[in-house]
């Protein structure tokens, strides 16, 4: 079990420095990031004079090398427009975004799981297909189009929500069902066809020979059973919020990350992508690794397997 | 059991023949998307002779029409105009040609381009194989919205090209993950093994014999990948790093829409709702694919 959960600590470090390479080379070798953020009609010396200033000269060995010791320092380097360092530029918008996304993942599990286990105890009848129609229709609505529709019915036609703005609790309802109804649809259908599953185990049929109330059934047997699956997609919801939060962050003019990395991308503040990038990638490692740490918690079937393995 | 692989092979197969009957007593709902998927296709085909003005024309004086009326020079516009006086119904026939374009290249070369991955990694094994499934498992933990993105800040926006095939990246390590995993059990199976000893070529043993058979599971995931293809190229056309004026995408059109949701609905609504039809018809057509093409799934999910 050990081995288990060292080997894990081992594949999450080699993919953090998978992302810091992979950042590494897209900056450096898809393109002069001099040319790329001066005006195409600067003068060659003035762009040849930066590239020394910012060691782009050296090799990219070196270059490379010098990258790492940089990041160890906490250096994600200088934003070009103002020149504060992008590490502080991204920090400061890291609440807003955190705020907005664990809410919303807080309403993934609300919505998510009642609706999916509701759906499989009720099997085939019109409840279930009510259901299921409601997933199919969240999860194919883009959620950019998602919050302009609630900015049309909440805010421009009933009037009961501002539009924008980000001070209050009520700000958050329109961005967080924007952003997370997609996933409370995935989740829904996932927990779904988990429970009817477990409905169908044999000891399930044991328990009910035994002469376990069906109620007793759902809620001590068969969910936490059905729940345990269900923790794999958690960890997929950790990158689709990050990467929905770039677009529901633009359509509620939400001041978090997702829209400062829209920004950065269009101004080309290299130095506030890799940031972003970076982050992004250390949260979704994270995720994955507290995934495959909290199964060893709750399942012992994995726990004996692993420890077997070893 | 090499005779029982056949039979195997045999079933596969005729799965598709399966799934052209099957239309036929498909349920109502999954014929009416399959409507709206042609009839998208029609327009995207058609477009430039179709759409009743030019997209781009601009008229000022009859800026922000709703649907259904005439304009100051005597244009008839069906879904109205928007804030440049564009007529909406030509802007949209081109930007589904556009969008459909992005999403058709898009998803084959993904899908190409993934399921070569995973045979040259089930084929070499060893380090080419491990190197390749470490790329896979790197890409499974990043969203693709975030690296293209990043692609994006460094290239620059306005390249179509680069564009397209980014957006068709996105999960191609899906498709390697499955055609390599389907590939190493082939394989196995006593098929394979007979026809290379009956002197075929790596190349014969993997597109004529090792590719019909899994072929079923390729097809399912370009049914999951499109949709998720068309609300990338969409989202990212909405952002305004994808698609840039002149041309237009329905991502494009939509944000325009957005600052005029007060007076002119219809801006953001008709792009919208393309999306939305276009989107939610693929998820039911793909649904109902899965469960006609896959025979391991069965109708719980």
């Amino acid at each position: 079990m050990t081995g288990f959960v060292i080997r894990k600590l081992l594949r999450t470090l080699f993919t953090l420095f998978l992302v810091v390479t992979f950042v590494f080379f897209v900056l450096r070798l898809t393109g002069d990031p001099v040319s790329a953020m001066m005006p195409d009609d600067t003068d060659p010396a003035i762009l040849d004079e930066l590239r020394k200033q910012w060691g782009l000269d050296r090799p990219l060995g070196v270059q490379y090398v010098e990258y790492w010791i940089n990041l160890f320092q906490g250096d994600f380097g200088n934003a070009y427009r103002d020149g504060r360092p992008a590490l502080e530029i991204v920090s400061e918008r890291l609440p807003a975004t955190l705020k907005l996304t664990l809410t919303a993942f807080a309403f993934i599990v609300v919505v998510g799981f009642p609706l999916g286990i509701l759906a499989a105890v009720n099997r085939g009848t019109a409840i279930d297909r009510g259901i299921m129609t409601i997933s199919v229709t969240g999860f194919s609505l883009p959620n950019f189009f998602l919050g302009i529709l609630l900015i049309f019915l909440l805010s421009v036609t009933f009037r009961l929500l501002p539009a924008f703005g980000s001070d209050h609790w009520y700000n958050l309802i329109m961005p967080v069902i924007t952003l997370g109804t997609a996933g409370a649809a995935v989740i829904a259908r996932f927990v779904r066809s988990s429970m009817l599953e477990v409905l169908n185990a044999p000891y399930i049929r044991a328990c009910r020979a035994r002469g376990m109330t069906e109620r007793e059934i759902i809620w001590t047997v068969a969910l936490p059973n059905a729940a345990i699956p269900t923790i794999t997609i958690m960890g997929f919801m950790v990158g689709a919020l990050i990467g929905g939060s770039i677009v529901t962050e633009t359509v509620f003019a939400w001041p978090g990350i997702g829209r400062l990395l829209i920004d950065a991308v269009t101004s080309r503040e290299l130095a506030v992508v890799q940031t972003v990038v970076m982050m992004t990638a250390a949260s979704m490692v994270f995720a994955n690794l507290a995934v495959d740490l909290l199964y060893l918690v709750i399942d012992p079937r994995r726990r004996f397997a692993s420890g077997a393995g070893e | 059991m090499a005779f029982a692989d056949e039979s195997l092979a045999f079933e596969r197969r005729s799965g598709f023949r399966a799934a052209l009957a099957g239309i036929a007593v498909s349920p109502i709902i999954v014929k009416l998307a399959m409507l709206w998927l042609i009839a998208v296709l029609f327009i995207a085909v058609t477009a430039r002779w179709i759409m009743p003005y030019d997209y781009q024309a601009t008229d000022l004086l009859s800026r922000l029409l709703p649907p259904g009326s005439t304009g100051f020079s005597g244009n008839f516009h069906l879904l109205g105009t928007d804030h440049l006086g564009r007529d909406l119904l030509s802007r949209l026939f081109s930007s589904i040609q556009l969008t459909m374009l992005v999403a058709v290249f898009g998803t084959f070369f993904g899908a190409i381009v993934g399921s070569c991955i995973g045979f040259v990694a089930a084929r070499f094994r060893g380090w080419v194989d491990d190197i390749i499934m470490v790329l896979v498992d790197f890409q499974a933990s990043m969203p693709f919205v975030i690296i293209a993105l990043s692609v994006i800040a460094v290239m620059g926006t306005g390249n179509m090209l680069l564009f397209v095939l980014l957006v068709g990246f996105q999960g191609w390590e899906r498709y390697a993950r499955i055609s390599r995993g389907m590939t190493l059990s082939a394989v196995n199976h006593g098929y394979a093994a007979a026809v290379r000893l009956l002197g075929a070529g790596t190349l014969r043993v993997y597109l004529r014999h090792i590719l019909p058979n899994i072929l079923a599971a390729l097809v399912v995931q370009v049914s999951i990948n499109f949709p998720e293809t068309v609300i990338l190229e969409t989202s990212m056309s909405f952002l305004g790093v994808g698609i840039q004026p002149p041309n237009t995408s329905l991502g494009n059109m939509l944000s325009y829409g957005r600052d005029y949701l007060l007076n002119a609905w219809w801006i953001a609504g008709v792009p919208g709702c393309a999306i939305f039809f276009t989107t939610l018809s693929m998820s039911i057509v793909g649904d109902w694919l899965r469960d006609v093409l896959d025979p391991t799934t069965t109708s719980n999910t």
